[in-house]
């Protein structure tokens, strides 16, 4: 390759990282919202939000509880299934939360519906008698129910972050069971906490008024009372439509709810068949009001009262109009960086960061003259390169992010100064500028490979084998070892080459 | 020139000193030093007028157990960590005294799981340095290279425990990570000079003296150089990165030091053995 070619490289690289760090210095320009910003090869570099503060939560889906929601939901589905098929039964009873019972009337009707539940996608046999069949859930179908849990409640909780409008918030699932929520910036941390993780899981139960029906106690909001309450959920609220404050002379604050169609059909049915019994309405676990149904209600329209005040309404509406979360969620970790000290921190990083940048520039300098100013772009160089592919990525850049980029501006420098001394010892030995540099750049290889490919090795599987911070830390230390082999390397190099062409150059 | 072969004896010595001595600091004090991302629990900062003395005894009104106060680096705020339970009571009691920076939760059984993901990771990307430096080098460097490594982690953490009064964090572990990346590359770079002696020279000796006499200049400028920056990192970096910043004060001396005067000498002696068997 001759100089000029090499030249025509390190142009183009140049180029590359102008292009690729505008959308980190226009950001406005080439947003994800703007046509430009979506067709560009580079998204403006995120930091972190162990950088620049703001509030992190990891939520995971409460399997236990879930599950005993989930087998009355399927308990009622195959209860509807049978009856649609005209198979006589007289008795869907749950064994355990993954296991059904079922007893027929008749043995043709046990045949048929044996016929039926194979057709299903979710159930398998586990033991059959003479009048009944014990089903299980498939082995996979849990983790599948799980995860598409863990998906629903993504969106909801996305529609409730959104409420609080801030830029860029971090919904996503992690694994199959947990969801991550990343909120940038100032926010009531406290509001957002228990607007988050609140599942607003409202059901209606009867109170419980004769003897042989599975009954379930629950306490009364603001009473400290406790109620017994039928343990099957006559209705619950995913089938809510709209959500509104209102103010209630009698009650003051209360919320009013607006089913859906069939939400609507359900609760007339409901309220028809069961007149003079008293109807709890119950949201987490918590008895609000249980009015006794006077007449049937046919226009799908329910009240919330009890609430304490009007603030507590508003949050109430919040989370009923974002949905209901699938299943009550667990913090499994919750981080909160305060703004000031987020911001203290990119400062003084960015701060540090210059002054190291100065201060090895400086003492290279002093060390090895024009090398050492040689040695000075090459790290700027080497920076550029990590920055724009890091932005090239759409990577978020993190604290370890930033101890791999350290330590990889380290090694980049250290390889310069194994070269500069490589052709020190060939200049004191007596040899022209131009072959000791050659010799010298030579002879420095075989270290600097040695010691980067083990680095990228290491780097790579660390990025394939980990998770998190860690795994942040070895994709900055990837791409830094190969931006420092370009730079050390070959960069270096050219330039040398091209100032000692010049003319003399000291080192 | 210095004669290395003669220090050999005397720095292996002081190296399984300083090894025994951080290993039992390490070992004693590892479990209570263990941040909340590790064991659980909750660590709250926090800025206050009052002194660390009067905060400590303020606190301790509060009916909190098992508190732990300490100042940040460059005297900008407060510390405190505790058991999950007694978080939201410290904030409620300490309201007027105190304004919360920040604070964390974290739950232990997730940070079981990022710590056994990561050792795993850790170990398999050892084990595959070990056999690209044993297919490049002898594999007595391969060896070489994890004694002076674990020696560089074992010895910085124990003296990081014991010089300063700081929690183990995430940022620390990062911080070791970035010393093994920063160790391995300085014993290569070494061992690269031992390989290509050996090829030139007659006697394992001469070799052995000769090119750390020459890879000595480069060690001593980047050491000293990487030390300038973390001075830099520690003064203007702040408790942001004082983890790592502090981590590195001990590291990059130990890192550096271990090379010649741990990887070498113990190349050295299992190549010397070898011959001799020979």
């Amino acid at each position: 390759m001759d100089l000029r070619f090499r030249f025509w490289v390190i142009f183009g690289v140049v180029i590359f990282i102008f292009l690729s760090l505008l959308p980190t210095v226009l950001p406005s320009v080439f947003s994800d919202e703007t046509r430009l910003g979506k067709a560009w090869i580079s998204k403006p570099l995120k930091l972190g939000l162990d950088l620049k503060g703001g509030a992190y939560f990891l939520f995971e889906i409460d399997k236990e509880s879930f599950s005993k929601v989930y087998i009355d939901k399927e308990i009622k589905a195959l209860r509807s299934v049978f009856n649609q098929n005209n198979i006589a039964f007289s008795s869907v009873s749950k064994e355990d939360k993954e296991t059904v019972r079922v007893v027929f009337l008749t043995s043709t009707s046990l045949q048929r519906a044996l016929n039926l539940i194979e057709g299903l996608d979710r159930w398998q046999l586990q033991a059959r008698g003479e009048d009944y069949l014990v089903i299980r859930y498939k082995f996979d179908h849990f983790e599948k129910i799980i995860k598409a849990a863990a998906d629903t409640a993504v969106e909801v909780i996305r529609t409730r972050v959104d409420q609080f409008g801030v830029a860029e918030p971090v919904i996503q699932r992690m694994g199959i069971d947990k969801i991550l929520v990343e909120v940038p910036g100032v926010v009531d941390q406290t509001k957002l906490k228990s607007v988050l993780g609140r599942v607003a899981q409202l059901e209606f139960r009867f109170l419980a008024r004769s003897q042989g029906v599975p009954t379930i106690k629950l306490p009364v909001a603001r009473t400290g009372e406790f109620f017994e309450v039928e343990d099957e959920i006559v209705l619950t609220g995913d089938l809510i439509q709209t959500a509104a404050v209102e103010f209630d002379p009698q009650h003051g604050s209360v919320v009013l709810i607006n089913f859906n169609p069939q939400g609507s059909r359900e609760f007339a049915k409901i309220t028809r068949e069961n007149i003079g019994k008293q109807l709890a309405i119950i949201l987490d676990g918590v008895i609000y009001s249980y009015p006794t149904i006077q007449s049937v209600i046919a226009e799908g329209s329910a009240m919330i009262t009890g609430l304490k005040n009007w603030e507590e309404a508003k949050e109430l509406v919040v989370v009923l109009r974002s949905g209901t979360l699938p299943a009550p969620v667990k913090i499994l970790e919750e981080k909160i960086v305060g703004p000031t000290l987020g911001k203290i921190y990119v400062e003084r990083a960015v701060y540090a960061l210059i002054s190291s940048f100065v201060a090895v520039s400086i003492l290279m300098i002093f060390l090895y003259k024009i090398g050492g100013l040689v040695a000075s772009l090459s790290l700027l160089l080497n920076l550029g390169i990590i920055v724009s592919l890091l932005s090239v990525l759409g990577a978020t850049l993190t604290f370890p992010g930033l101890a791999a980029l350290a330590l990889t501006l380290g090694i980049a420098v250290d390889s310069n100064i194994i070269i500069f001394e490589r052709i020190k010892d060939f200049l004191k030995s007596g040899f022209e500028t131009d072959s000791a540099i050659e010799q010298g750049f030579q002879n420095a290889y075989s270290a600097i490979f040695d010691a980067n490919i083990t680095s990228l090795i290491t780097s790579f599987i660390v990025y394939f084998l980990s998770h998190g911070p860690i795994r942040g830390f070895a994709v900055v230390f990837g791409i830094g070892t190969i931006a420092t082999l370009f730079c050390a390397v070959f960069f270096s190099k050219v330039l040398l080459s091209l100032l000692s062409s010049r003319g003399k150059i000291q080192l | 020139m210095i004669n290395f072969l003669k220090l050999f004896k005397l720095f292996g010595a002081i190296s399984l000193g300083l090894f025994i001595f951080a290993s039992v600091i390490l070992v004693t004090n590892f479990r209570d030093r263990l941040s909340s991302e590790f064991t659980g629990g909750a660590l709250i900062t926090l800025r206050s007028e009052l002194s660390l003395k009067d905060l400590q005894s303020e606190i301790a009104k509060c009916g909190l157990e098992n508190f732990q106060l300490k100042e940040v680096l460059g005297g900008e705020g407060f510390l405190l960590r505790l058991t999950e339970s007694f978080a939201e009571k410290a904030q409620e009691c300490l309201k007027d005294k105190v304004s919360v920076t920040g604070s964390e939760f974290v739950s232990a059984i997730i940070s079981e799981e990022t710590r056994t993901k990561g050792l795993i990771g850790l170990l398999v990307a050892l084990g595959a340095m070990l056999i690209y430096l044993s297919v490049r080098f002898e594999k007595f460097f391969a060896l070489g290279a994890l004694i002076a490594l674990i020696h560089d982690v074992v010895i910085t953490l124990g003296f990081y425990i014991f010089l300063f009064d700081r929690y183990l964090s995430l940022q620390l572990l990062i911080s070791v990570l970035t010393l093994i990346g920063y160790s391995v590359n300085d014993t290569i770079v070494v061992f690269d000079r031992l390989r290509e002696e050996l090829d030139k020279e007659d006697t394992v000796n001469s070799a052995f003296n000769k090119a750390l006499n020459l890879v000595l200049g480069r060690c001593i400028k980047t050491s000293l150089l990487t030390l300038a920056v973390v001075v830099l990192l520690i003064f203007i970096g702040g408790e942001g990165i004082a983890d790592f910043s502090l981590f590195f004060l001990v590291g990059t001396v130990v890192g550096t030091y271990s090379s010649i005067f741990v990887a070498a000498p113990f190349v050295y002696s299992l190549l010397v053995a070898k011959k001799k068997l020979n």
